[in-house]
């Protein structure tokens, strides 16, 4: 018989009331959107790995200490806390990634190839050299927009409230990301999949 | 893309941020008018490619927070 899934706000109860398994599946079930989103923002896997780390040490902080109230909603709330670490990071860096240096470690690095056959890491090579032109030319406000509405699942009024503009502008970001990421796709001819 | 306007209501409609009257007559507007089906149709395209490009933190990386979680018992 299969057994019923548990949605997070019943994990999280359950690792509150202290079964560590239902950490680990809700770190499966999202690790993947969560370290993309930080990935995309910081462009180097190393700090990347860092603040996604640095992201689940708030997290279990939060809930073991009973403090978490964010009910049904627990992946945005990991992201903003993982969102809220790259701020503090760039802040504390005094500068935000706007250009990225060459020789960084991109993205493409990240990606594992080993179980591929060969034509399938001919056309995953393609993308990835796709996305580490999106990652860099991309301005950070309107990666931003797109981590928090696609990743976050934040609505374009909580993106407003949370980076302090207008619903408008964060529409207009989200214009503009858009444009500049057909831009480059178009450029290098990537055919997408319809 | 043309007009921002037009652009904001497909960009809301993509992520489910319109109303049910609204969302019918962008639907409409989508299956009728070849130019904003294309519109709509470059930014499903431009966020399936974001997805196909999710990627996974290293293994170590979990079993470091799985063993802080674990020290707090």
């Amino acid at each position: 018989m299969q057994q019923p899934v548990l949605n997070d706000r019943e994990l999280v109860e359950m690792y509150q009331q202290g079964n560590e398994d239902c950490l680990t599946v809700l770190i499966e079930r999202h690790q993947k959107r969560i370290f993309s989103a930080i990935l995309f923002l910081v462009n180097n896997r190393e700090l990347a790995e860092d603040i996604f780390q640095d992201t689940f040490v708030k997290v279990i902080n939060t809930l073991k200490k009973g403090s978490y109230n964010e009910e049904g909603k627990f992946l945005p709330w990991v992201l903003r806390i993982s969102h809220n670490l790259v701020i503090d990071h760039f802040r504390r860096n005094q500068r935000m990634p706007m250009v990225h240096d060459k020789e960084d470690y991109s993205i493409i690095e990240s990606l594992q190839l080993m179980d591929d056959n060969v034509q399938d890491k001919i056309v995953k090579e393609q993308i990835y050299k796709e996305v580490r032109l999106l990652v860099e030319e991309l301005p950070y406000e309107q990666k931003e927009v797109i981590i928090l509405r696609h990743f976050a699942d934040m609505s374009f009024k909580e993106i407003a409230d949370a980076t302090g503009v207008s619903i408008n502008t964060s529409l207009g970001r989200m214009r503009y990301a858009l444009i500049n990421l057909r831009k480059v796709i178009e450029k290098k001819k990537l055919v997408l999949a319809a | 893309m043309y007009e921002s306007s037009t652009t904001h209501d497909l960009i809301l409609y993509y992520f489910n941020e319109v109303e049910l009257s609204d969302t019918v007559l962008i639907q409409h507007e989508i299956d009728c008018n070849p130019e904003t089906e294309e519109s709509y149709q470059e930014i499903v395209q431009v966020m399936d490619h974001i997805d196909q490009c999710m990627v996974n933190p290293s293994s170590s990386v979990i079993k470091n927070i799985l063993n802080y979680s674990h020290s707090l018992k």
